[in-house]
């Protein structure tokens, strides 16, 4: 029924893993010393994903060019506020980005857009949190959203630091420090993705009005392909983490740009499937 | 003008002709798959064989005709990002084709399917309980049609007096989510809300 | 089924005028010569602003018959509403149309329209055509019937079965005798004459054996004054689904009485869905059944005895004609005194119906005991390969239990209805007395010279002289599409030197369209005015005064033109029409019908927009046949005997005259007898299910077939069991190919256990689709029927068929 995947898929990713890139390049920045001159790339490319999320999610709308009305329901529903508040994040990327181009800091209005990403990524769940999608409506959702964050915005961003390093030519004695702190969040959302994934296996068990699982929507090959998505982005992680390891300990000056390529692959596989199989479950009760 | 317009169904009457069905497309000149009234056909029932060769069952069907129940709580309205879905003073909800965006979370969250999406228009449509007939003071499309007189219309408080206060039969969901504005007599194969004994069985039609 | 041509845009301005174009489509499958066919607008549904509204009906063969109301503007029809002229009272309440008379807008608009006469172009059944001139068209088909009739008699020409249009009188397709074409041919020396119909061959041929006539019953309103109502193979909620029909009554009849209901039939049908029990029962077995139950009440003691003994024959040895042998009484039968040597046990009746004993047993007692009882059954028990028993054994519970000539009794026939006589357009008298059974005519073309009264039905005569040579088809599509066995059909057709000349007229391209040699465009009934007769219907009396709507779609004329234009190149065009257009005549016959009901306003005008006369019938309903009961010396039925003959000896005597193939008989009392591809073939060793095809509410047989709105919210699909489908791997939404030697049918499946285990249904009607391989893709029953007619009647047995399907 959702023949809107595609763009929702695109949409949700890339803004969870832009507030997980703001959230890993901060803490780096904020808690663990990293400078804001190795981190020049993070900022504007978080902006740049979440404008194009915002570019995607116009394909599935039906008539695009009332895309403006969709924040005058703030005061009811979610998804005007999720609308609202993913304009908000934007909106201060791009000033943090426009600030920092002298790399200042600027502290105060980065923990802010942080604090903004993740009630971003709050709301965005509340939105699929409605009580006539059993399948939705569980805590699996706000896991599988969360989890995200960490484990693909860690991912994205190690990747484009390791670009931006590249493209720099020059090493960066904070390599280790900002790979570390990715290599963190990347388990700590790979660890909710082991508790997400199988939690929303369960949920594909409630029976819709037809007499049609969650899995029957998910053509039986459901719990297959959860594996595969649990799979994916483990290796993924293990990846990124390995190469973030060899970062750290081996005292390179920039991570390995081939491993953590794979990684950010292997991860985005993973995360784009099993987000396809959240949409491809939906089941509403009732008629 | 109704406070609360209402719709009564009388499952032991609906005998899933489908008249509803047409005579509201032909009114309202609905698109391929836009379906402002569905009937639904639930089923259920076991078939036993005997060692003669002979079977024995319990097998039980009825028929739910629904438009939209134009509910005190529509999740629709407060789903809705735009303001587009609205309800009127009239009660009757509907789409303000000025804002709809067509982001159909309206259609996702409704546990009716009555928001339906048009998409040569790109906006969502729905069942108006004939607002212009309502103005007229002549029956809604679909109740007029009905062969069987199954269907019947107009204040809340008034059909729940003559009909009873019923307002779920399965697979309908839990009245408490949106308060529809629904009153069913039910008839001797009715089975309550949740019950799995049976399941929707012609979703190609609706 | 889905169209298979992408859109093609509509031409402009004739026909639409200022409406917004909201669909456009092209015809699927045709190629032609200089004749296409371009999509039309149906226009965008609003209220007649500055337009009318005109009062219509639906004209088609569903057994019901109801008013609508076109709103018209600028020429389109753009709205359909219908009867609304208030229902508050019962007996006079509205005339609602189904879900296809609200459909009407996007019939009468559907793509296929014809709009030219169109000649044959290629080979026969092709479907190719080239446009031609109403007078080329007139000419030549003249000129061949003119051949015919030199070459081989009138008894060459037939005019076949087509009940598009039967609810009208000026443009009444069916009966046959009673149209515009049958007048047209008694001016020309005649055709040859079909009895039965598809709908009731066998019953209707069976019942005047018994009863000295068709059979009649108590109305389905009568139930309200009942115990019990036992409905066999009957289905009005989705055989007569207007509001002012049967379905109605019957919900007003359950609510004003006390009845228990009671569906036996091989489907949980929409009738059982709102009866109190239904009891599945194996296609082709009911008088097993019957005959189980009446073992019960003779053994028993439920029988009226006295009834039995004071209004019918056979029942027990006493009451034998002279010069039959003992044991060929009824009563001999059921109790295995007879032949047979067999007790119709409720043990025996079970193996064969699939019916447990135990609920023969209790229904034949609670038959027994209910004081009176409704006892009735649909056309479907009847319509097997041993239909004429069949039909006359349903009755038997009616005569065991002493139930005809009561308020809320019955006779055990098909329900009973009022009706209100208007004038028929007369046909005046057909020269010729030969007669053929309606399913006939494939066999009279293929070998028309051979067939004989004794073997083959044929009335009026000891034999046909000549095959049919010459075929008009009014309104139907049931030379390809309703017949039997549409492959083996479909062969005679195409051999031109076999039937020579076929003259289709109709409003469509349908599969029988296809095969025509010349092709008119009839009007449509909404472009034309008309008297419309009642429908079926318990307690309301009415007549429908038809007003033309819209003008006729591009050069389409009316049947009675047609008519008069071939009239006048046979130089009789005075007698046919007594110098009256249709108009002159439409304006006689209201005369004509304001004699026989006075109430009727003055001008037929008045009577347009009135659009219905409605009467209420007599309330409580008329009991059928109660002058009989009470005293059936001073009011005898029309048998031989003037008493209900359960054994019937004129039966006897053609059981033991008439050449039978192998298998078949026909027998004095109403047996039981097991047949090919029944329940007990040894062929469901191959074929292992029984393949019936129930009456759909998409359609009005294949009326309605291509109407869009229709196949979306009814789509044709293949009725099977759960249990037989898992067997097969089908699941919801598959498509499955179901096939026999006949044929094969690709249709999706719907899966549900409201269909007995080892029966599947493929609603009839579906416009039959063959691929280059024959194989058909539209879900058309009739590839799986046999042309092997039933015994008595000649008729079609097309519920007694075997199949397998499997997974594609």
């Amino acid at each position: 029924m959702l023949s809107s995947e595609w763009s929702l898929v695109m949409f949700t990713i890339l803004v969870q893993a832009a507030v997980g890139m703001v959230l890993v390049s901060e803490a780096a920045r904020l808690c663990f010393g990293v400078k804001a001159a190795s981190l020049r790339w993070q900022t504007p490319v978080a902006c740049a994903m979440s404008l194009v999320a915002v570019l995607l999610s116009l394909t599935h709308l039906g008539t695009p060019s009332h895309s403006i009305f969709t924040v005058l329901n703030i005061g009811h529903s979610w998804l005007s506020r999720e609308i609202a508040s993913v304009g908000c994040f934007s909106g201060l990327l791009l000033v943090l980005s426009v600030l920092r181009r002298n790399n200042a800091s600027i502290a105060p209005l980065a923990l802010v857009t942080v604090c903004m990403g993740l009630v971003t990524v709050g709301i965005m769940s509340k939105v699929y949190l409605l009580e006539t999608i059993p399948v939705w409506n569980t805590v699996s959702t706000v896991l599988g959203f969360f989890s995200t964050v960490l484990l693909t915005g860690a991912v994205v961003s190690g990747m484009v630091y390791s670009l931006e390093k590249d493209a720099d030519g020059m090493g960066d004695a904070n390599s280790g420090r900002l790979m570390g702190v990715g290599s963190l969040a990347a388990t700590v959302g790979l660890a909710l993705k082991f508790v997400s994934i199988p939690l929303s296996m369960l949920t594909l068990g409630v029976v819709g009005s037809t007499g049609a699982s969650g899995m029957d929507m998910l053509a039986g090959t459901g719990v297959g392909i959860l594996v595969i998505c649990i799979l994916l982005v483990f290796f993924g992680g293990a990846l990124f983490a390995w190469s973030a390891c060899r970062t750290v300990f081996a005292g390179h000056d920039r991570p390995l740009i081939g491993s953590t390529l794979c990684a950010l692959a292997l991860v985005l596989a993973g995360e784009v499937l099993s987000r396809l199989m959240f949409y491809g479950s939906y089941l509403r009760i009732g008629l | 003008m109704y406070k609360r317009p209402a719709f009564h169904i009388d499952t032991s009457r609906c005998t899933g002709c489908k008249t509803c069905m047409i005579a509201c497309m032909d009114k309202h000149d609905l698109p391929e798959g836009v379906l402002w009234r569905r009937v639904t056909e639930y089923v259920g029932g076991e078939w036993a064989a005997r060692p003669d060769g002979t079977y024995t069952q319990n097998i039980f069907g009825y028929y739910l005709s629904i438009g939209c129940n134009h509910c005190q709580n529509p999740i629709c309205v407060r789903s809705c990002p735009t303001t587009a879905m609205h309800k009127g003073k009239d009660g009757i909800v509907s789409v303000d084709h000025t804002k709809c965006v067509g982001c159909r979370y309206c259609e996702w969250g409704c546990p009716y399917s009555a928001p339906q999406y048009d998409a040569k228009l790109g906006k969502m449509t729905k069942c108006d309980f004939c607002r212009d007939y309502q103005q007229e003071g002549t029956a809604p499309a679909c109740v007029a049609a009905c062969p069987n007189r199954a269907l019947d219309y107009g204040e809340y408080e008034e059909l729940a007096a003559k009909y009873g206060e019923v307002n779920v039969i399965a697979p309908l969901p839990d009245p408490g989510i949106t308060q529809p504005n629904l009153v069913i007599t039910l008839g001797k194969n009715a089975k309550p809300a949740g019950s799995k004994a049976g399941k929707v069985s012609n979703p190609e039609e609706v | 089924m889905s169209k298979k041509n992408p859109p093609e845009t509509a031409p402009g301005g004739e026909i639409t005028r200022r409406c917004v174009l909201k669909w456009v489509a092209a015809l699927g499958g045709l190629a032609a010569g200089g004749g296409l066919f371009y999509g039309l607008n149906y226009a965008v549904s609003a209220p007649a602003k500055d337009g009318k509204t005109i009062w219509t009906s639906c004209n088609v063969n569903c057994g019901s018959r109801c008013l609508l109301r076109a709103h018209v503007a600028d020429g389109v029809v753009t709205r359909i509403d219908s009867d609304t002229q208030g229902d508050s009272e019962y007996g006079l309440h509205e005339i609602r149309a189904c879900l296809r008379g609200r459909s009407m807008r996007h019939r009468l608009y559907a793509p296929d329209r014809l709009k030219y006469p169109m000649k044959r172009v290629g080979a026969r059944g092709e479907g190719k055509f080239e446009r031609i001139s109403w007078e080329q068209a007139l000419d030549e088909i003249s000129a061949r019937l003119k051949k015919t009739i030199a070459d081989y008699g009138n008894d060459a020409v037939y005019i076949n079965y087509g009940t598009g249009n039967l609810g009208a009188t000026l443009s009444i397709s069916w009966p046959t005798g009673n149209t515009p074409l049958a007048r047209l041919m008694n001016c020309l020396g005649g055709y040859l004459n079909m009895y039965g119909t598809y709908s009731t061959s066998q019953i209707s041929q069976a019942m005047p054996f018994m009863y000295g006539e068709y059979l009649g019953n108590n109305a389905l309103s009568d139930i309200a004054n009942t115990k019990l109502a036992v409905f066999f193979g009957n289905n009005p909620v989705e055989t007569r689904m207007s509001g002012g029909g049967m379905t109605y009554d019957l919900m007003q009849a359950k609510q004003k009485g006390n009845a228990r209901i009671v569906v036996i039939d091989p489907r949980y049908t929409d009738t059982a869905a709102v009866a109190d029990e239904w009891i599945p029962i194996r296609p082709g077995t009911d008088a097993a059944l019957v005959s189980g139950m009446a073992y019960v009440l003779i053994s028993e003691n439920m029988v009226d005895t006295d009834f039995l003994k004071r209004c019918t024959v056979g029942y027990d040895e006493d009451s034998l004609p002279e010069g039959i042998p003992a044991g060929n009484s009824y009563k001999a039968y059921i109790l295995g005194q007879g032949e047979d040597k067999t007790p119709k046990t409720p043990r025996w009746a079970s193996a064969i119906t699939g019916i447990p004993e135990d609920k023969i047993i209790s229904l034949a007692r609670e038959i027994g005991g209910a004081k009176p009882c409704y006892i009735c059954q649909g056309w479907a028990s009847q319509r097997h390969a041993n239909g004429e028993q069949t039909s006359r054994a349903i009755t038997m519970m009616a005569m065991l239990t002493g139930n005809m000539g009561l308020q809320g009794g019955s006779t055990g026939a098909r329900e009973g209805c009022a009706n209100l006589p208007v004038a028929v357009f007369p046909f005046l008298t057909n020269p010729v007395k030969k007669a053929i059974s309606v399913f006939s005519w494939t066999e009279a073309i293929k070998r028309g010279a051979e067939m004989t009264a004794l073997r083959d039905g044929v009335r009026g005569a000891d034999k046909l002289d000549v095959p049919i040579k010459f075929m008009w088809n009014y309104a139907g599509n049931a030379i390809i599409n309703q017949h039997s066995d549409a492959n083996e059909t479909s062969r005679i057709l195409k051999d031109e030197s076999l039937l020579e000349t076929l003259v289709v007229i109709d409003n469509f391209l349908t599969p029988s369209a296809k095969f025509a040699d010349y092709l008119l465009p009839g009007t449509f009934n909404l472009e034309e005015d008309d008297i419309i007769p009642q429908g079926s219907s318990s307690q309301l009396e009415y007549v429908i005064f038809a007003q033309k709507a819209v003008e006729p779609f591009f050069e389409s004329r009316s049947i009675y033109d047609i008519c008069t234009g071939i009239a006048e190149r046979f130089g009789v065009q005075g007698k046919y029409t007594e110098g009256r257009t249709r108009d002159a005549w439409l304006r006689k016959l209201y005369d004509d019908t304001r004699k026989k009901i006075p109430e009727l306003p003055a001008t037929v005008e008045e009577a347009f927009s009135m659009g219905v006369l409605k009467r209420k019938a007599p309330q409580p309903p008329v009991v059928p046949y109660k002058a009989f009961r009470d005293n059936p010396e001073a009011n005898p039925l029309k048998t031989p005997t003037g008493k209900v003959e359960i054994f019937s000896k004129k039966l006897w005597d053609i059981g033991h005259t008439w050449e039978l193939p192998e298998g078949d008989r026909i027998t004095a009392l109403p047996e039981y007898l097991p047949t090919w591809e029944g329940v007990s073939d040894p062929l469901r060793s191959k074929y292992p299910l029984q393949l019936i095809g129930h009456h759909y509410k998409q359609r009005t047989h294949s009326t309605y077939g291509n109407v869009d709105w229709l196949k979306k919210v009814a789509p044709q699909e293949l009725w099977i069991n759960p249990v037989d489908a898992e067997k097969r791997g089908l699941k919801a939404g598959d498509t499955a190919k179901v096939f026999n030697d006949r044929g094969t049918v690709f249709v999706p499946v719907k899966v549900t256990p409201r269909i007995m285990p080892g029966v599947l249904s493929l609603p009839q009607g579906a416009w039959y689709e063959p691929d280059a391989k024959g194989q058909d893709h539209g879900g058309c029953v009739n590839v799986l029927t046999s042309l092997r007619p039933s015994p008595l009647s000649k008729g079609n047995p097309q519920h007694t068929n075997l199949v397998e399907v499997v997974k594609v």
